[in-house]
């Protein structure tokens, strides 16, 4: 047995030698031959051989480079090539590549480009191509983009780059120098140009360096000497340096006001932030800077200026009848939103002046009903009020609108002019979505908006008049009522069988009425909306087990409808637990791996003793599939899926293991490999030295380390060394957008990583960017087992985008209190949407 | 179930009066095409230019090892040219019938001497390389619709094959049928569409045939065993202008080239079947991101060695392959190359002569490579 494992080795072995000897189909003495060859052809073919056998066929070089004498340009490039390729080394072939450059076709240039692009060793001949390419003025960019994805390999090479220029060419590649070199040797490749001779260089190091914390007094020290220079000209790089930095330096306080005569805007512009931080006594000087600004041409200028006003604040007061005044001209409409937000710190002042603009001519009113009027609206609340008792429709109508934005404190008195505009159908709608926006404050209305249902289109408002309904929260006689008017129907539709359910579960005693109409629905042929029935059954708590039967009923019917009901079999908890048999089967049966892959997570949240025959088949599907299509990429989606899975407690079991080795050896995807790599070492201990490894070869270099490696590593050992210094390096502020990644990463891990508090801590109290804090937060309170009140109530109250909110679903187990909290927040169907992935999250925790 | 372009059953009204319709319209737009200028370019002054009179191009072949160049024009007429200065030798010889495009094969004598033309629709045709004069002609049956022809025994013999896989022989100097020669009928299934282009092409020593109606297929010719079969992988990743393309063999038989479904060219071995290269586009098309851009034949050089494609796109960029290594030794921009690559010829001594289309719709030029463009080829004296 060992003599056939043995030759079976040998001949495994030779196979991989002989492949890699002969890539082309011939030995390489064979091609050698060949470039002796007196036919021109056959010898240029050999040189193509070459040029992609790299230094296999060093034997070449010898024979190439008489070729780089070769009359004919073509010749000569390929030559070049080809002993660039065979020697590793570029020395001999780029001065004749620079040579001909001129004279190859648009082809072949775009080919040496690819070929600049594609080598992976960043050398002084590299670095000499890309000079000659950059020539090219559409080839410019694409160099500049790729250099640094080089990587810190190539800063030594880019050092030398730069100290062979002079002046302002040696100034303009400082000042290209990627960020990422920066970063990765701490600048000090550009610390010596703080004392170039020439001030165009010591300007050029000193902006790149300013950001970094190590080098930014010395390079601020510099810019301030040269900015009291008696050149003009020097003083306007220091400013324009400065200016494009977007950030404020405490140390160049002295430089900023500079910029406040400066001729051009866009300098004067860009001083506005850093005055208005370090020098409050000179506001005045930059209200007049934006008050030319929003009245520029430029729509780049106007925006940034309202910005700017934004985060003046208070301190604008003197922009305030600057901006109303803009606010009132003929083309105002196209920036009211804008316009808007600026003034919005002085609502106060103005609201009544801005009400008065909303309803002087309704058409211009109307564009200006977005989310930045709503600071005024309580501020001309009586202008509302009179033209909801007015008789214009026109202004009718739009203090309906318009009202919907009151608070609902100040809204419960508006509710007796609205409840009259329900009964006219041109109202009927916005009436109702005011209503609901007041919530609990219009409950004296509620009879009044049910009673929508009995006019001639009540039908179509059905769907507002749920939610308005849901959202006041009738009082149990009201509620007696709807649902005996309800009841009383003959042949009551889907929708409303649905309505009936959502107020009885409303109702404190009759939510056994609520279980009737969904069973109706649920076993009714007819067709009815998927997703309000999804939304009826939020409702539905582990108090609800009689629905269990209906549910499974209709599942069985079309088991298309997991994609609704599986939360709700989650939420139905134990009592839900027979249902793992039909989802059993229907993994068995099914083809569509969405579905069984949504079914499999319920079966391992009820039934977990079954979910190795669920593992089983989802094992088999895949690998089948993968043997088949080896590539994988229209599975990328079912592969999250299966990480997601894997995130799923109580985990997979040993039935999964060979999908989940296949896919961390053969599918690369460092998001998908860091979610199920905890669980696969879990799995097989065997596996974690493979694992770590190939995670710790793609480790990267900061700041571009992939977050799913890191992920991956930490989840398997929270105190890698490598990881966990790639982690705090990142939340030790040296730069203002990479602390976001640190503080993933961290709310990701399920346990805490050593040292990484004080900096999420010590990050927080400076750091105002929301995708950095509610991560950071999320991992704090997960770090201190429980909520923190105050952090909770700003994040639900900060109306952060859904997305952002959906951090708070790795809260785990200790989010589950939120729940009610979060599915109460209001919001439009995307916001609600985000919300739901929240609380459907938060439910399968364990 | 009936293939796109294979028989037609016949019988239905409907169907008579769609061939009644193509035949007008091929009787009144084809000459009407004729007549129409090509392209605006200005003729190269230094070029050379052979003027077909009022017919474009339908097939060129070079002979002589590149001296003489045949073509084949719309009217029927075969040309022949000095490549070196670009003069007619001799007079133009009516070998076909005005828009009869179909399957013409220029076999040229082993003797240096005579050339035969055979095609489907026509009798075959010997003629003397010398002026261009016709010295007799086959009565070749056009039934079955012969579509490949070849010459064997030293040129005495005039070997067809039809689409029905069958073979006659026939006597070059007597023009007499051979009775004694007859290959094994094809077993049921193996059916060759015989319209258009021929993509059914009999190997010089008439010993295999080739065939590519999609599926690439090279046939023994006594037994129709196949030897070699690529099928259509499914992905096909372009629609073919003029394709599937017809099989080249190269000068001694002894390699075919197919043009797959999937944009590449296979070179295959006769004798053993075997693959021998595949050829493909290294760069991506650049309208569709990952999708590696088609090449579609335009020669073979007779040694084997050496493959000329050009890409099926909006590029029409020419490209010259080396068999042995499977890699693109030359490319060329597009410039010359315009609708119609099929009539391109590549002259017998590889990378330095090629037919394109004139300036002109019923001019074709000389033109020759080096090693980083074609040029308009001068006639001597110039």
């Amino acid at each position: 047995m060992k003599t056939v494992l043995a030759a079976l080795l040998v001949f495994v072995v030779a196979s991989v030698v002989y492949g890699q000897a002969d890539p082309f189909g011939k030995p390489v003495a064979f091609w050698l031959d060949r470039l002796k060859s007196k036919d021109v052809l056959e010898r240029d073919e050999a040189v193509q051989v070459f040029i992609r056998l790299g230094p296999a066929g060093r034997d070449a070089a010898p024979l190439l480079k008489p070729l780089l004498k070769d009359a004919s340009p073509e010749a000569r490039y390929q030559s070049a090539l080809a002993l660039w390729n065979v020697l590793d080394d570029g020395t001999d072939a780029v001065p004749i590549l620079r040579d001909d450059f001129a004279r190859l076709s648009a082809t072949r240039k775009d080919q040496l480009l690819n070929y600049a692009l594609e080598r992976k060793k960043p050398d002084d001949a590299l670095f000499a191509l890309f000079d000659v390419l950059r020539k090219e003025p559409q080839f410019e960019a694409r160099v500049t983009f790729h250099i640094p994805t080089l990587g810190k390999a190539a800063i030594p090479a880019y050092a030398k780059w730069i100290e062979a220029r002079q002046g302002k060419e040696r100034a303009a590649a400082i000042q290209g120098t990627p960020f990422v070199f920066l970063l990765a040797d701490k600048g000090a490749m550009l610390v010596k140009y703080l004392k170039d001779p020439d001030p165009y260089c010591r300007i050029a190091a000193a902006a790149a360096l300013a950001p970094l914390p190590e080098p930014r007094d010395d390079a601020l020290a510099v810019l301030v000497e040269l900015a009291e220079a008696k050149d003009a000209a020097v003083v306007d790089a220091v400013l324009r340096a400065l200016v494009n930095q977007n950030l404020t330096y405490r140390k160049a306080a002295a430089i900023y006001p500079l910029g406040l005569k400066h001729p051009s805007l866009e300098v004067r512009l860009g001083v506005v932030r850093p005055v208005t931080q370090l020098h409050p006594d000179k506001v005045d000087d930059v209200v007049d800077i934006l008050t030319e600004a929003v009245r520029d041409q430029s729509l780049m200028v106007r925006y940034r200026a309202y910005q700017l006003a934004t985060e003046l604040g208070p301190k604008g007061e003197k922009l305030a009848p600057v901006l109303l005044g803009e606010l009132k001209t003929p083309d105002a409409a196209r920036d009211a939103s804008a316009l808007l937000g600026a003034l919005a710190p002085h609502a106060a002042r103005v609201g009544k002046e801005v009400g008065e603009l909303v309803f002087a001519d309704p058409r211009r009113g109307e564009r200006m009903l977005t989310a930045t009027l709503q600071p005024f609206v309580p501020h001309f609340a009586d202008a509302v009020r009179t033209h909801l008792e007015g008789d214009d429709p026109a202004r009718k109508f739009l203090a309906a609108r318009v009202a919907k934005a009151l608070p609902p404190a100040t809204g419960k008195a508006f509710v007796p002019l609205l409840v009259p505009l329900l009964k006219k159908p041109e109202t009927t709608q916005v009436a109702l979505e005011a209503l609901e926006a007041y919530g609990p404050e219009a409950r004296s209305a509620a009879t009044d908006v049910f009673a929508v249902l009995d006019q001639p289109d009540g039908a179509r408002h059905l769907p507002v008049v749920k939610r308005a309904l849901l959202a006041i929260g009738p009082e149990p006689k009201a509620l007696d009522a709807m649902l005996d008017a309800l009841k009383a129907k003959a042949t009551p539709t889907p929708a409303e069988r649905l309505l009936t359910a959502d107020l009885a579960l409303l109702h404190p005693e009759r939510r056994k009425e609520a279980h009737d109409a969904l069973e109706a629905v649920l076993l009714d042929a007819r067709r009815f909306d998927r997703n309000e029935l999804a939304r009826t059954l939020e409702g539905v708590g582990p108090q609800d087990a009689k629905l269990v039967a209906p549910l499974r009923a209709a599942l069985k019917n079309d088991p298309s409808l997991l994609l609704q009901l599986d939360r709700v079999f989650i939420r139905l908890g134990p009592a839900a637990k027979e249902v793992a048999t039909d989802l059993l089967e229907q993994i068995k049966t099914q083809s569509d791996y969405s579905t069984i892959l949504r079914a499999a997570q319920v079966i391992y949240l009820l039934d977990p003793e079954h979910r190795g025959q669920a593992d089983e088949r989802i094992a088999a599907l895949f690998l089948e599939r993968l043997e088949r299509a080896p590539q994988g990429d229209e599975l990328n989606y079912h592969f999250r899926q299966v990480a997601d899975l894997c995130q799923t407690k109580p985990g997979p079991t040993k039935a999964l293991l060979p999908l989940l080795r296949t896919l961390f050896r053969n599918y690369p995807r460092p998001d998908v490999q860091g979610d199920l790599a905890g669980r696969l070492v879990e799995l097989d201990p065997a596996m974690e030295a493979e694992v770590v490894k190939s995670f710790e070869d793609r480790l990267g270099d900061y700041p571009s380390h992939p977050q799913g490696v890191l992920l991956g590593l930490l989840r398997i050992r929270p105190d890698h060394l490598a990881a966990l210094a790639a982690v705090k390096r990142f939340l030790d502020g040296s730069s203002t957008s990479f602390p976001t990644i640190g503080a993933r990463v961290a709310m990701l891990c399920e346990k805490p990583l050593p040292g990484v508090r004080e900096l999420l801590e010590a990050q927080l109290e400076t750091n105002t960017d929301p995708a950095f804090r509610l991560p950071a937060r999320v991992a704090l309170m997960r770090y201190d087992g429980k909520l923190n009140p105050a952090w909770i109530d700003e994040i639900v109250k900060a109306e952060t985008p859904p997305v952002s909110l959906l951090d708070l679903r790795w809260l785990g187990p200790l989010g589950r209190p939120l729940i009610p909290r979060i599915r109460a927040l209001p919001g439009d169907p995307f916001t609600k949407y985000g919300h739901q992935e929240v609380v459907a999250s938060l439910e399968r925790s364990r | 179930m009936t293939k796109a372009g294979s028989r037609i059953p016949f019988g239905g009204p409907a169907v008579r009066s769609l061939r009644a319709l193509s035949l007008v319209v091929a009787v009144v737009a084809v000459p009407a095409l004729a007549q129409v200028p090509r392209s605006p370019q200005p003729a190269n002054p230094d070029a050379m230019v052979l003027s077909l009179g009022d017919n474009h191009l339908i097939e060129a072949v070079f002979l002589q090892g590149g001296k003489l160049l045949a073509t084949y024009g719309a009217d029927g007429k075969l040309r022949l040219w000095d490549t070196d200065r670009g003069t007619p030798r001799g007079e133009a010889a009516q070998v076909g019938h005005p828009t009869n495009y179909h399957a013409f094969r220029f076999l040229e004598h082993p003797d240096g001497k005579r050339l035969v033309v055979a095609g489907a629709h026509v009798k075959a045709t010997v003629l003397s390389l010398e002026d261009g004069k016709i010295l007799h002609q086959i009565a070749v049956p056009y039934d079955n619709y012969p579509v490949s022809f070849a010459l064997l025994d030293h040129g005495k013999t005039l070997a067809r094959l039809d689409r029905t896989l069958n073979f006659r022989h026939y006597d070059v100097d007597s023009g007499k049928e051979k009775a004694d020669v007859r290959n094994a009928a094809p077993p049921k299934g193996i059916e060759v569409d015989g319209g258009g282009r021929s993509r059914l092409v009999l190997a010089p020593d008439a010993k295999t045939y080739a065939v590519n109606d999609g599926k690439c297929v090279l046939r023994d010719a006594a037994t129709h065993e196949a030897r070699y079969t690529l099928r259509p992988d499914g992905k096909r990743t372009y629609t073919y202008r003029n394709g599937p393309y017809r099989p080249y063999y190269s000068a001694d038989g002894g390699r075919v080239l197919f043009h797959g479904t999937d944009g590449t060219l296979r070179v295959v071995d006769v004798a053993t079947g075997k693959e021998l290269q595949t050829l493909r586009m290294e760069e991506a098309d650049p309208r569709r991101p990952g999708v590696r851009r088609v090449i579609a034949p335009v020669a073979f050089a007779p040694n084997g060695q050496w493959v000329l494609a050009t890409t099926e796109d909006q590029f029409g960029e020419l490209v010259l392959y080396g068999v042995a290594s499977g890699l693109e030794v030359r490319r060329f921009p597009p410039k010359v190359v315009g609708p119609t690559t099929a009539s391109i010829a590549l002259s017998p001594s590889p990378g330095n002569l090629l037919v394109v289309p004139g300036p002109a719709f019923h001019q074709v030029e000389v033109w020759e490579m080096d090693q980083s463009r074609i040029r308009p080829k001068a006639p001597a004296g110039k």
